[in-house]
């Protein structure tokens, strides 16, 4: 009896509503006759009137299912991703050039100089270039001909100034100021430099690096490379990716040359310049050597006299302690002299990708333009990082994609059962 | 063709459109209709049928599962038109012609036995017996009382929804073609009228019907 009041209240509802939800089914639209007042049909072309008036809408074929829709959206984010990675390495390499000529051109009007120590060499680099010249005979030698050849000319040396000085038959040997001439005047200055270059091309740089060694006739003393690509996320532009750390060696008359040189073929991100002056140390040691050989001229003659065993022993003992403490202060002696002789410079080169802009100007529109195109280079970064992630996520989504679709079609095939069973 | 035909031609396929685009058409073409029945001229019937043929077996189908007592119900609706028009003249021929047919129909299943009733006309009325109150006093007045409530409840709903919950339970279309009809999900659509049921409810308590 219920459902017959329920249906009863149904029939109730108004035309107007009905007439809204009525549709008619598909398969029974047909082409409706036209209409005359006479009961009988329309000419044909009456016909032809009322079958353009009613013909069917066009649909245009515009894929409407929501995984096309997706499809297409995800197919458009990857088009602006590339879009925006081939933006961005042209972007990088025209603002990389121009850095690099603004830098030549700094480097051209002598505007990069160096600290302080160097008016000094400059005073003194006469003066040492013939002292030098003339210990040398003007060639540059290797790392190991030049410790040899120093090392060869240091008994030279100490013998020539051997009579100047004085020797304290206590043994004593102090080294000291009274014991210098006039031709140990000359300053022993040991110049080195430490530099951090950024490069975005670092083949070249480091080649171009290798050869201004070789050129100026220097040594690299070590060398270091790292490689940080395995880390295919970067979290920004400036970090670098391969590393290379070198210890030159480079003949002091060629140091400044050479200095510049370098500064001209990356981007310098510190310079740190100094001078050791070791000359007192230098004649001081040097005084200490003339000590030692004193000394065992005089233990030789004393052996030679030696009458008894015991004597000779004794003799050959402190000859013996003499000898070692003369190779130590030799050997000491000739690393000062290669110290002098070769410049040291710590060089570390970076290679990254972009530069990062330096305040130059502390106007608030130049800072704002910078800010604005840093910002954009980071955004196009991010684009690209997106890119890679996606691309690195693609194949497990696709599998979970696949997981999915099976899931639901077991899912819906078992509840299609279900309703089949109940009806 | 202007890109204003096109675009309103591109949206015939979503139902609110379509009774826009329809409201223009029908009109004359309903009229020409009753024109006819009030010439009594044999045509009328001929184009009723073919307009609204379809329609009203849809209707019937509905509601009756034999194909015979379908048939029979259409054509008492048919002769049902024609006796009633004239005098009546109604604004809606469409919803006329198939309030009639659903009437035929719904006799017709009262006398029917379970085997030759349309199962799914049982199940949305089942839907609806859960949330409505059940047979009281006298049934003639319950029915005119719950229809004017009905009416007041579906004049508050949006023509989406209105539509939706009439296509469900007065046209008694299954879960499964509204859901083709209107592109939507067939668990969607069970949902919002869920949904719509909770708020006839309401609105039944709210009147003072006791459910």
């Amino acid at each position: 009896m219920k459902k017959e009041v329920i249906a009863e209240a149904l029939s109730e509802v108004q035309d107007q509503f009905i007439e809204e939800a009525a549709i008619e089914p598909d398969a029974a639209r047909t082409e409706k006759n036209s209409y005359s007042p006479d009961g009988e049909n329309g000419s044909e072309k009456d016909e032809k009137k009322d079958r353009k008036k009613q013909k069917k809408p066009i649909v245009i074929p515009f894929p409407s299912g929501r995984w096309v829709k997706a499809g297409i959206g995800v197919c458009a984010a990857i088009v602006l991703c590339l879009t925006a990675a081939a933006i961005h390495e042209p972007l990088k390499r025209r603002s990389a050039a121009k850095t690099d000529y603004a830098v030549s051109e700094d480097m051209d009007t002598g505007t990069g100089g160096y600290s302080g120590a160097y008016s000094m060499k400059a005073e003194n680099s006469a003066a040492f270039e013939d002292s030098y010249a003339a210990d040398m005979d003007g060639e540059v030698p290797m790392m190991e001909e030049a410790a040899e050849a120093l090392y060869d000319s240091a008994p030279s040396a100490a013998q020539s100034s051997a009579d100047d000085v004085s020797y304290r038959e206590d043994g004593a040997g102090s080294p000291g100021t009274e014991g210098q001439t006039e031709s140990d005047t000359e300053q022993k200055l040991v110049y080195s430099a430490n530099l951090s270059l950024q490069t975005l091309s670092y083949e070249e740089t480091a080649k171009g690096i290798r050869d201004l060694v070789k050129k100026y006739k220097g040594i690299i003393e070590s060398e270091s490379e790292s490689d940080s690509n395995w880390n295919w996320y970067r979290s920004s532009d400036s970090d670098p990716k391969m590393t290379l750390y070198l210890t030159i060696r480079i003949p002091t008359e060629h140091y400044e040359d050479f200095l510049a040189g370098l500064e001209g073929s990356g981007r310098v991100v510190s310079r740190n310049v100094w001078v050791d002056n070791i000359t007192r140390s230098y004649y001081d040691q040097k005084a200490v050597l003339k000590g030692l050989e004193l000394q065992e001229e005089r233990l030789l003659s004393m052996m030679e006299k030696a009458e008894t065993i015991e004597d000779m022993i004794a003799v050959e003992a402190r000859l013996t302690e003499v000898q070692t403490q003369l190779n130590q202060a030799r050997t000491k002696l000739s690393g000062m002299d290669f110290d002098v002789a070769y410049s040291t410079v710590n060089l570390s080169l970076e290679e990254v990708t972009r530069y990062v802009p330096q305040e130059t100007s502390s106007s608030f529109l130049d800072r704002l333009k910078e800010t604005c195109i840093d910002a954009g280079y980071t955004f196009l970064g991010a684009l690209q990082s997106l890119l890679f992630a996606f691309i690195y996520l693609l194949p497990y989504a696709a599998a979970l994609l696949i997981l999915f679709l099976i899931v639901r079609f077991l899912y819906r095939r078992a509840k299609a059962r279900r309703q089949k069973k109940n009806q | 063709m202007k890109r204003k035909d096109a675009d309103r031609i591109r949206q015939y396929e979503s139902s609110s459109s379509k009774r826009m685009f329809r409201q223009k058409g029908i009109d004359m073409e309903d009229k020409k209709i009753i024109d006819l029945f009030f010439s009594r001229s044999e045509q009328a019937l001929t184009e009723l049928a073919a307009r609204y043929g379809s329609l009203l077996h849809s209707v019937a189908a509905h509601i009756l599962s034999a194909a015979e007592d379908q048939e029979e119900c259409v054509n008492d609706a048919y002769l049902g038109t024609w006796n009633s028009i004239p005098p009546q003249r109604p604004d809606y021929l469409k919803a006329y012609v198939c309030r009639i047919t659903r009437n035929c129909a719904l006799k017709r299943w009262r006398y029917n036995s379970a085997d030759r009733r349309c199962r799914e006309f049982e199940t949305t009325l089942e839907e609806l017996e859960e949330f409505l109150p059940g047979a009281d006093l006298e049934q003639e007045w319950t029915a005119r009382e719950l229809g004017r409530e009905l009416n007041q409840f579906l004049s508050e709903l949006s023509q989406e929804d209105r539509s939706l919950f009439l296509r469900r339970y007065w046209f008694s279309d299954s879960v499964k073609e509204i859901a083709s009809e209107r592109k939507m999900t067939e668990n969607a659509v069970s949902v919002r009228l869920l949904r719509l049921r909770g708020k006839l409810k309401k609105h039944l308590e709210k009147q003072g019907f006791q459910v």
